[in-house]
């Protein structure tokens, strides 16, 4: 797949380049190679780099091409090839009022790690998005948007599952893919913008599974083989969406209100089997068939309406309000049958099922603000109240739970021209009512931020900001705290020279009483804790009229009890002007990664290699 | 002669053309041609630059307006040269990004009410975006280039880009206006609204739902529940080191043959294998 994809988009690049040969860009094309030793699935899981040539980057502006009128055409890709990543765009304009827009994008994903699915997790899949845009501005009073959408997920996801007391392992092929369609108003000149956006997306999805590890179990030798697994239905939805907003705004009032209303229905039809042979077969086989169709409704309702006035110069009152409301119908109609073949005694054993279920979310939240703001002072005292009610039927015990919440907020800005800027800030979070057991009861978070230039081309920053969580010991003993800090500094020369530093710390801890069975009561606690620390420097400086080196490195390292590790990484680049519109580039990178709890994931590698650089 | 009429003509249309497009201005107003008397150099940068060249592309009348715009009317600062007669955006928030949003209602209405945490920290449009006749580092009118931009505030989150398992295309963060709207409800897609589960399942679509047998923590609190969106030391981008930490903080009733001191019961996804919601098994079994 990624060798197709490199192929068709380095064509592309080509052809792109010699049918606009007579316009104006850069292209930038690049080999690289990869030298490893530890984990490969670690490193491609991390970052998903690969050796051999790739597009670094492809900018035409083909306004020359065109007819007069066109006040915009610009082509650019980058990514296709030994990256885990594509993307395209192109952006044209003509007649001061058509604006087309088209992006495309592609993510490689890969995932496989011994502490995942007994060590069988394997991804390996690819999201790939279109998106399109037509935007005519040729009206006086309302300006139209077209648009489109389309994201597939391609690939295998390989994983494991029990059955017959055994862990047996599956691959699923997975074909996704949703279209979308929209078309949306924004009035001109109307002392109220209104806009309106209407969308209908269409989703499908089928997983076709299939036996993986030749039937055999995970890690044992059992007679007891995994002889079929297929799943053969398909999930579809419909999603219309409609969107409305108002906006209203002159020297003192500002009113905001927008809306939308999004109505999803799912249909899934399953027909999956699952069948086991005794003995290698020699004994009988038994099979498990889901033959259900499953429908799930959901209608989300959501109003948000915002005033803002300016009661003096240095004194503005803003209020809010928000409703949220979504909830979910569902059901599920069909049979499952246990199907014994072979042996002494084949049979069949039909359950019918007929199961239905609601879920109900609906937030509503009011937040009053005053800002005093005079030149370079601010201060922001806010309220907020909100509510939140979750409901849900699912057979017995059908649970409903209303939690709501008290927020004080206050926060402080200041600055000094452009020198020097502070933000102080604080918020205060109660809420009564849990949903889950281990939602906080009260929150506290306090935070400062400082910038500072006091030199052209010298910028200071340092943060601080301390967060808390508790709940009660009836609820689940939760106590989190957490507390970000970081500094950096960075210079820019007059000549291009360029260093910037930073440091930033992470601590977060967290207990959480639990309670499980092991096999009688026992009372735990999930204990949480990292201490990352992160460090990072990077450089550049032009050696001469036709040569630029820059680089950069970064450490990182918890010590946290949870899962302590350390990784670097680090890269250079050599760039050298070679006159009549080529340049030509060395780049080198290295990572590594150190788990402490195991070997089996560490890495370490290094990637390096050249590209070439033409303007045309 | 000839030339002198054509000259004559050319000069006589120049000037009924000044004058339609003075005579448009707002009392109070002197026009671009003005002020770029004395600002000759910001004028000139003005025009050349994607700013000026998309307010001409709509008009010369706009254009002849584009420096009052943001500055207010110029008319007695230009009769009084002085720093306290005409608006410099060096003030307040509100101030510097009065003339922007006087064109960019879209994006401004999110200056005062949809972007509360910017509002509260004072930031402005000039503190993100050059004004028009300075040079940009990134599009649209970047002070920065694009990846820096956030960072310049938002460190923290920019330092979990750096941790093992990240947002990241290759050995690149993800844009941060993939997901976030620094202007507020409007989305990078030119969306009015949007929340933040939308954000994470318009890529991964496989996870929108809906479910028929959800898995609440989604419909209620989403992916963050258990995920971290920029970058975690752990797996996928759990919260947690051992998924079945995440799972026993809040099931404190998992059945009495859960044995946790077993291997196969602390990896609670390898049976309940749809975590995110299943459409035909009740204990999220299958998918």
């Amino acid at each position: 797949m990624r060798t197709l994809a490199a192929r068709l988009g380095l064509g592309c690049v080509l052809l792109a380049s010699v049918a606009l040969g007579q316009g104006t860009g850069e292209i930038s094309l690049g080999a690289a190679w990869l030298r490893q030793s530890g984990s490969d699935d670690s490193f491609h899981s991390q970052y998903g780099l690969g050796s051999g040539l790739f597009l670094e980057g492809l900018r035409v502006d083909g306004r020359d091409l065109l007819r007069a009128g066109h006040e915009r055409f610009e082509l650019s890709l980058a990514g296709f090839g030994a990256e885990p990543w594509q993307k395209a765009s192109l952006k044209v304009d003509w007649d001061h009022e058509w604006k087309l827009r088209l992006d495309y994008s592609r993510r490689e994903t890969f995932f496989a790690s011994p502490s995942f699915d007994l060590g069988v997790r394997r991804d390996d899949w690819a999201i790939s998005r279109w998106t399109a845009s037509l935007t005519y501005d040729g009206w006086n009073a309302v300006r139209l948007r077209l648009g489109a959408r389309e994201v597939q997920r391609t690939g295998s996801e390989t994983y494991a599952f029990y059955g017959l007391g055994l862990p047996y392992a599956g691959q699923n092929h997975i074909d996704e893919r949703l279209h979308e369609l929209g078309v949306g108003l924004e009035t001109m000149r109307l002392p109220v913008k209104l806009m309106f956006e209407q969308d209908i997306a269409r989703s499908q999805r089928r997983s076709r599974a299939a036996v993986a590890n030749d039937g055999q179990p995970v890690g044992v030798t059992d007679p007891d083989i995994l002889a079929v697994l297929t799943t053969p239905g398909e999930d579809r939805s419909t999603v219309p969406t409609t969107r409305a907003a108002a906006v209203f705004r002159n020297q003192r009032f500002e009113i905001v209100g927008q809306g939308t209303y999004r109505r999803e229905r799912l249909t899934a039809d399953r027909n999956d089997v699952t069948g086991y042979d005794f003995g290698g077969g020699a004994i009988g086989r038994l099979g498990f068939v889901d033959a259900v169709q499953g429908s799930a409704d959901r209608n989300q309702s959501v109003g948000d309406v915002r005033l803002g006035v300016m009661l003096t110069p240095f004194v503005t009152v803003r209020v809010r309000g928000r409703y949220d409301d979504s909830s979910t119908d569902t059901s599920l109609v069909g049979e499952r049958v246990l199907r014994l073949l072979g042996g002494d005694r084949p049979g069949e054993i039909t359950m019918p099922v007929d199961d239905r279920g609601f879920i109900e979310r609906v937030d509503s939240d009011l937040t009053g603000e005053v800002e005093l703001r005079r030149g370079d002072f601010g201060l922001v005292v806010g309220y907020h109240d909100g509510s939140r009610q979750v409901k849900w039927e699912r057979g017995s015990g059908d649970p409903s739970f209303t939690r709501d919440l008290g927020w004080w907020s206050a926060v402080a800005s200041a600055a000094l021209g452009k020198t020097f800027s502070a933000e102080v800030g604080w918020d205060d979070k109660s809420f009564s009512g849990f949903v889950f057991r281990a939602d906080p009861e009260a929150v506290t978070r306090t935070w400062l931020r400082l910038s500072a230039r006091p030199a052209t081309g010298l910028e200071l920053g340092a943060y601080l900001r301390r967060e808390s969580a508790d709940n009660p010991p009836e609820q689940a003993s939760l106590d989190r705290a957490a507390t970000f800090a970081g500094f950096s500094a960075s210079f820019t020369a007059p000549t291009g020279a360029f260093l910037s530093a930073s440091l930033d710390r992470l601590d977060l801890a967290s207990d959480i009483d639990t309670t499980f069975y092991a096999p009688s009561v026992q009372s735990g606690t999930s204990h949480y804790d990292t201490n990352v620390l992160t460090a990072s420097a990077r450089g550049g400086v032009p050696l001469s009229g036709s040569v630029r080196l820059a680089g950069g490195a970064t450490w990182v390292r918890d010590r946290g009890e949870s899962l302590p590790f350390s990784s670097a990484g680090y890269d250079l680049r050599v760039e050298v002007d070679a006159g009549h519109d080529t340049g030509v580039a060395l780049f080198a990178n290295a990572w590594s990664y150190d788990l402490k709890r195991s070997d089996a994931t560490d890495y370490d590698v290094a990637r390096y290699g050249l590209s070439l650089r033409r303007r045309f | 002669m000839r030339k002198l009429l054509l000259s004559a003509v050319f000069f006589a249309l120049a000037a009924s053309a000044t004058t339609a497009v003075a005579s448009t201005l707002p009392q109070g107003w002197v026009g671009r041609e003005t002020c770029a008397t004395c600002h000759d150099e910001a004028a000139a940068a003005f025009v050349s630059g994607v700013h000026g060249r998309a307010i001409a592309a709509r008009g010369a009348d706009l254009l002849e307006r584009s420096c009052e715009s943001c500055h207010g009317p110029g008319e007695a600062h230009a009769n009084d040269p002085s720093a306290t007669n005409i608006r410099t955006l060096k003030g307040s928030a509100h101030d510097a990004s009065f003339g922007c949003v006087s064109c960019h209602a879209a994006e401004g209405a999110g200056l005062a009410l949809r972007t509360p945490a910017h509002v509260r920290a004072g930031i402005a449009c000039l503190d993100c975006h050059v004004p028009g006749h300075a040079a940009a580092v990134g599009e649209p009118l970047l002070v920065k280039p694009r990846d820096q931009v956030c960072a310049g505030c938002h460190g923290a989150q920019v330092a979990q880009f750096s941790l093992p398992f990240a947002h990241r295309e290759g050995r690149t963060p993800v844009e941060c206006m993939e997901c976030h709207s620094v202007h507020g409800g409007t989305t990078a897609q030119g969306r009015v609204a949007e929340d933040a589960r939308d954000r994470c399942v318009s890529c991964h679509t496989e996870l929108a739902g809906p479910f028929v047998y959800p898995h609440p923590p989604m419909e209620v609190d989403g992916c963050v529940t258990c995920h971290r969106p920029h970058g975690s030391p752990y797996p996928k981008l759990l919260t947690r080191a051992d998924v079945s930490q995440i799972c026993l903080e809040c099931h404190a009733d998992t059945p009495s043959f859960h044995d946790l001191s077993q291997p196969k019961y602390r990896n609670c996804q390898t049976c309940h294998a749809a975590i995110h919601g299943s459409q035909r098994d009740r204990a999220l079994f299958k998918e």
